[in-house]
């Protein structure tokens, strides 16, 4: 994510994450969201050496873009864009994304982030989906979704359509017993939102 | 003459013991057993465990059948003090064939009926617990049927990190801040009660 626009092209099959993750993750490859925001964390994952803090993705037509928000070793904070087009293979959808526009933003970073790898964010993806799909809708209706760690929890956003018009639930996320990530549904976004 | 009367203050205690209250065996009497599990009896319906929780802020299971009379109640209490106050009280209430569950903690209530609307009442029924009061609040999850490998959170009938927001309240209704259990029975029957780990790790 540190370098010039367009830079990489890179395909990411949601199975990669298969084997690391307790939870189902095939629920990632149900919405193009999951699956974007499944491949832009490895790319984040991959390319960056700075701490992830927030991330964004919108469907916008054929595409999902998104944004990461991340503080570099420097304690300096970056957004990075990124969009992700697909294609079918295998049967499977799969995100190709492109990093592109990295700037820096004048927001102050927390004191601490708490998570400092991005398996924490697939993780809370992972059970907030589940956790969605169960109770609130199919994961193919979501359009957006917003993630952000504060303190030792990462609150989930996802819009989504329902038959009654646009709605968004909420997730915080935490770890339970130190090991395994447990969403719980809350009735609003959790607190210390980033706005960039 | 001075040992004489040594002697016989000495008989005179020891006899005095042997006519007295034996406090041991009074709280004996107390102790009876329902299932596989023994509690002291409080009187009132009420009984405490014998067992207790292995800590305040820990996650435990509570395995429970019981029986209801029509209008009959049955209360479990977790993570109580030995008076079975400031816990988790979950308490189950029969109308009919219709059971009608309530939860209360830190002087909060909370209906949560609707979840077990496919229970019928008038049936033995059989509740597998987890509460894990180590979250804030405690995170509750009810399964029905008895505990076995196959029960995750994904099947439960009642998840407070889950279902909460559908039944209008934010999240279960508190904690609990001991770390005795127990129930109280009106116009109830308990058949069994079992304390073990949680089933769940979320």
């Amino acid at each position: 994510m540190k370098t010039a626009l367009f830079t990489a092209v890179l395909a990411f099959a949601v199975s990669s994450f298969a084997h690391e993750h307790e939870a189902d993750s095939s629920i990632l490859a149900k919405s193009r969201i999951g699956t974007a925001a499944a491949a832009s964390l490895e790319m984040f994952e991959t390319t960056s050496n700075g701490t992830l803090w927030s991330l964004t993705a919108a469907v916008d037509e054929d595409e999902v873009l998104g944004k990461i928000l991340y503080v570099n070793p420097q304690s300096s904070v970056h957004v990075a864009e990124f969009d992700c087009h697909f294609h079918s293979h295998g049967g499977r959808e799969e995100a190709h994304c492109h990093d592109g526009a990295e700037t820096p933003v004048s927001l102050q970073p927390p004191a601490s982030l708490a998570f400092d790898t991005v398996d924490a964010y697939t993780d809370s993806l992972i059970n907030a989906l589940d956790v969605f799909e169960r109770k609130v809708s199919a994961s193919q209706n979501i359009t957006a979704m917003k993630m952000w760690q504060h303190d030792d929890e990462i609150n989930v956003s996802l819009k989504y359509q329902a038959a009654q018009g646009p709605a968004e639930a909420y997730f915080m996320c935490h770890l339970h017993n130190g090991v395994h990530i447990d969403c719980h549904r809350t009735r609003s976004a959790g607190a210390n939102e980033p706005s960039f | 003459m001075r040992f004489f009367l040594i002697s016989a203050l000495m008989c005179l205690a020891l006899a005095g013991c042997g006519g007295g209250h034996n406090p041991d065996k009074a709280f004996l009497e107390q102790v009876r057993s329902v299932g596989r599990s023994s509690y002291f009896d409080l009187g009132g319906g009420r009984g405490r465990m014998v067992d207790s929780l292995d800590a305040v802020a820990s996650g435990a299971n509570f395995e429970i059948s019981f029986e209801l009379e029509d209008g009959g109640e049955m209360s479990l209490y977790t993570f109580a003090d030995v008076q079975l106050q400031n816990g988790i009280e979950v308490r189950f209430r029969r109308e009919g064939h219709t059971l009608k569950v309530t939860g209360f903690a830190q002087g909060s209530s909370q209906e949560w009926s609707p979840r077990f609307a496919s229970i019928d009442a008038s049936q033995t029924i059989t509740f597998t617990m987890d509460i894990h009061n180590s979250e804030r609040p405690a995170h509750i999850l009810v399964w029905s049927g008895g505990k076995n490998p196959a029960l995750n959170h994904r099947n439960t009938i009642y998840n407070s990190a889950e279902d909460s927001i559908d039944l209008n309240y934010d999240n279960s209704p508190g904690n609990g801040f001991g770390r005795a259990w127990g129930f109280r029975t009106q116009n109830a029957k308990l058949i069994n009660a079992v304390l073990s780990s949680p089933q769940d790790n979320h």
